[in-house]
């Protein structure tokens, strides 16, 4: 069963409508994470983890020590998949979007990704992905606030580089 | 008078002492201590071996991991995971805590490769990729050195 009754008291912002919790909670839901799935990948988790390479990163990328991840190692990674900085979280037809999620020391801590029904798809960590109205909704003290925003063209609609995936047959977290 | 076997109660660890951090348990062989040091881990690293498995003070392994579990849930940030009080206050029972850590391993896989380094001082998932792959090397270690 999907019970997201949870969220509202981790995430006072989100709001009934646009909410909308689109997986169960189960033990595969430890494989991938927010930064993962803003990528479009549910296969395995991201992060640019130096001292531990269980979480995945792109290899053309440098990784950080932990607790100096830069939101600038995250556009780069975002950019590897033709994102590009943009001024606003505002619907573009024919665009998504992603949302960097940082606490008041700058240290990205969540991403979101936006979907072409105008909302915005998360993965809270090892619990459910949800879809919410807007990046603002996720704001609070678990996130802290959206503060850089990238886009690129819908896949299918241009010559769109995807995020590479784990082969489904490897073992999975 | 106190025997070896109580000064070191792990065979595996017999240079590691109260209060002491070790870069190396965590991969940062080339850095100074003052550099790689989490800020945050220096008060519960000085009382490092002080509780035990069940102390009722700092709460028992097993009330502290659920806090670990359901606070840290939302978390991607492996730091921000690692930096957690309760799983601070894991780290600070000291290495007597490896056979507990490595248990819920086995029950539940999570995020306690850190704690684990840092504790052994060892990394037998050095260079693995896999979280699986990661989770048996260090049960592997675990039964080889009698911990589990």
């Amino acid at each position: 069963m999907r019970d997201c009754a949870w969220v509202p008291g981790k995430f006072p912002n989100v709001r009934l409508e646009g909410f909308g919790c689109d997986s169960d909670r189960t033990d595969r839901s430890k494989r991938y994470n927010c930064i993962a799935w803003a990528a479009g990948d549910d296969s395995r988790r991201w992060w640019p983890s130096f001292e531990d390479r269980t979480w995945y990163w792109p290899p053309e990328l440098p990784r950080a020590r932990q607790g100096r991840e830069s939101v600038d190692g995250f556009k780069a990674a975002f950019a590897l998949f033709g994102y590009v900085d943009c001024e606003s979280p505002d619907f573009e037809e024919g665009y998504e979007k992603i949302a960097i999620y940082t606490k008041e020391n700058g240290r990205p801590t969540h991403a979101a990704r936006s979907l072409r029904n105008r909302k915005w798809t998360s993965k809270l960590g090892d619990m459910e992905d949800v879809t919410h109205a807007d990046p603002a909704a996720l704001s609070g003290d678990q996130y802290g606030v959206p503060v850089f925003f990238m886009k690129r063209a819908f896949p299918g609609e241009q010559s769109t580089p995807q995020a590479p995936r784990r082969d489904p047959q490897s073992p999975q977290p | 008078m106190p025997s070896l076997a109580n000064e070191f109660p792990l065979k595996m660890l017999p240079g590691q002492v109260p209060g002491t951090f070790y870069p190396g348990a965590i991969g940062l062989h080339n850095e100074a201590p003052a550099a790689c040091f989490m800020p945050s881990f220096a008060p519960l690293l000085q009382s490092w071996g002080a509780h035990s498995e069940n102390d009722d003070n700092g709460g028992s392994f097993e009330s502290l991991a659920a806090e670990w579990r359901e606070e840290a849930m939302l978390f991607s940030s492996p730091f921000d995971k690692f930096t957690h009080p309760a799983y601070q206050q894991i780290i600070a029972f000291g290495p007597t805590i490896i056979p507990a850590i490595l248990r819920e391993l086995r029950e539940r896989p999570d995020d306690w490769f850190y704690a684990l380094r840092l504790l052994s001082r060892e990394n037998p998932a050095d260079g693995l990729e896999d979280f699986s792959g990661a989770v048996s090397a260090w049960l592997e270690w675990g039964y080889r050195n009698n911990y589990i």
